[in-house]
């Protein structure tokens, strides 16, 4: 039995029609601990991101288990699934922004989803005061930098107070300076906050703020390894041992 | 509905309590001729007050210009009523001006009688002088109504003297109209007898439904609906659409299909109102040029309002499909860049 909050016990998802049917993650096992920042790298194609949607309750898998406390996910209905959605945290590449919503309305969304929009407007301003956005509020996000957009993607994932986030490619879209920001604003969620952080990348700076690094090579994990746990410290791979 | 008020217009001016018709008479526009002294057999049965008579027919008209245009003429007693439009010499009496008629103002161009009155015109090859103009009483069949004088319109019509076409009834204070209905039918057993509202209401049925006027309008009435479902549907379609990435996003951010759904309709109803607001700020100045070619076409504020839940109700009929859209957008799709 998985101890950890979020697991994936021997999953395996795959694509297609029947007769080519594509395997996107085979027979894979990966739980996750509060107060952890987890990178998962790999090349294109590798099965990131359908291990990123089978912990977001997006997917089902083909076998195996998906565990969200004592809660296996598998078992649940599409409406079940979807509360549960509610309580974690999504930040994605292209940030996913509504247009027409100014900044402090597109954070307030998870809230508004919830229906508890008007206990958390006050957080909601908080937030966006901690990312430093506080004066930018009533903006669109057409009127804001890449990097202010994912600021304002993360302070909607923070809003619901969610136990774990899921983060796809938070930086790619970025300049190194926001990426920098973005990067630390998770670290911290993760570390001052003992949330459970998966992020997405490619990118190799990412290295530096995450406690555990997995790397997926055809669907399955090739490498699982921890840092020593802090930004400066030096940082290499352990390969999971068969 | 503006059809339906003109359809029954002339019926509904008058104050007569009860309408006697020929047999088989379906409108006031089609009259089948009655005996004169039907009038003074209505007046002996209990209860009557007052009988007086109505005659209508189409007749040629000779313009001052000497161009000739049919109308119809409607001739009729004081009896029919304050409403009535009739020749009166003054208000307070109920004489009549000789060899007089009332034009509609909406006629004046057709009718060639916009300039100053009394105008010199001819019916029926008899000299007539048109003495005023009245409004409210736009052409039903597409001949301007002309208003004159019971005795008047029956020499102009060359009425035969025994033959009248109504009789109008009005019934003394007290008097019971179904019993006063049923003692006159009987007395008068090849005639119509019927109260003010029945009439007009024959009228109505027989304009709406036995000729293809009614079906016409109700034809075009529920085209514009249906293409207003196709319409407000696609644009709402097209609308949804245009964000199911937004939407696919709503749903991995934990959004319920109410949640959706609130969301379409909500966007639904947003272009339905500003649609329907639109129209009714449009449907004055379109009604007022229409009224052209359509001269009984009447603006119905009430009806805006009405039409309002029909709006919504469209607006509702037409996001369904969008919402099927959007319900069944995979929100595992928000991880692809």
């Amino acid at each position: 039995m998985l101890e950890s909050s979020f697991a994936v016990d021997h999953v395996s998802v795959s694509f297609g029609p029947k007769t080519k049917r594509v395997l996107a993650l085979t027979d894979v096992t990966l739980s996750l601990v509060p107060g952890e920042l987890t990178l998962i790298m790999g090349p294109s194609g590798s099965g990131k991101t359908t291990l990123l949607s089978l912990l977001g309750c997006l997917l089902t898998p083909d076998r195996g288990s998906v565990f969200v406390g004592d809660i296996e996910v598998t078992r649940l209905s599409e409406a079940a699934r979807m509360r549960l959605r509610s309580s974690i945290g999504f930040i994605f590449q292209s940030f996913r922004l509504f247009h027409s919503l100014p900044a402090i309305e597109n954070v307030l969304l998870s809230a508004e989803i919830r229906g508890n929009r008007r206990r958390q407007t006050e957080a909601a301003r908080s937030l966006l005061d901690r990312v430093g956005l506080a004066s930018k509020g009533h903006l669109k996000p057409d009127a804001l930098s890449g990097g202010e957009k994912q600021r304002v993607a993360i302070c909607r994932a923070l809003l619901s107070n969610p136990s774990l986030i899921l983060a796809d490619e938070p930086t790619a879209s970025l300049d190194f300076d926001s990426g920098q920001i973005i990067r630390q604003l998770l670290r911290s969620a993760s570390r001052d906050q003992q949330r459970t952080v998966v992020v997405v990348s490619h990118d190799s700076r990412w290295k530096s703020f995450a406690d555990r690094v997995v790397i997926l090579e055809d669907g399955r994990i090739v490498s699982d390894s921890r840092s020593l746990g802090c930004e400066e410290s030096s940082f290499s791979y352990h390969p999971v041992e068969a | 509905m503006s059809f339906l008020h003109a359809a029954s217009k002339i019926i509904d001016t008058t104050d007569s309590d009860l309408w006697i018709a020929g047999r088989g008479t379906p409108c006031f526009e089609f009259p089948a001729s009655l005996e004169k002294r039907f009038a003074e057999l209505a007046y002996s049965v209990p209860g009557v007050e007052q009988t007086s008579r109505i005659c209508t027919r189409i007749v040629s008209f000779r313009k001052p210009d000497g161009d000739e245009q049919l109308v119809t003429l409607v001739g009729a007693e004081s009896g029919a009523g304050p409403r009535f439009p009739l020749p009166l010499v003054s208000p307070a009496q109920s004489a009549m001006q000789p060899d007089s008629l009332l034009i509609d103002e909406s006629a004046g161009k057709l009718l060639n009688t916009t300039g100053p009155l009394p105008l010199q015109v001819e019916l029926n090859d008899r000299r007539a002088r048109v003495v005023g103009r009245i409004s409210g009483f736009s052409s039903f069949l597409g001949t301007p109504y002309a208003f004159a004088s019971y005795s008047d319109a029956a020499h102009f019509l060359a009425l035969r003297t025994p033959e009248t076409m109504f009789i109008l009834v009005k019934l003394r204070a007290g008097a019971e109209v179904e019993n006063v209905k049923r003692n006159l039918q009987q007395r008068l057993p090849n005639t119509n007898v019927l109260t003010r509202a029945e009439f007009s209401r024959k009228a109505q049925t027989y304009w709406t439904s036995q000729t293809g006027a009614g079906t016409a309008i109700l034809g075009a009435a529920l085209l514009g609906l249906f293409i207003g479902i196709a319409v407000v549907s696609q644009a709402v379609y097209a609308t949804t659409m245009e964000h199911i990435e937004e939407f696919a996003t709503l749903k991995a951010l934990g959004a319920n299909s109410w949640f959706v759904v609130k969301v379409i309709i909500f966007q639904a109803l947003a272009s339905g109102v500003s649609g329907f607001l639109l129209g009714v700020a449009l449907s004055g100045p379109v009604i007022h040029r229409a009224q052209s070619l359509i001269p009984w076409l009447a603006e119905q504020r009430g009806l805006s309002m009405a039409i309002l839940p029909l709006t919504i109700a469209i607006c509702i009929v037409a996001s369904l499909l969008s919402v099927r859209a959007a319900l069944r957008v995979e929100p595992a799709r928000v991880f692809r860049a």
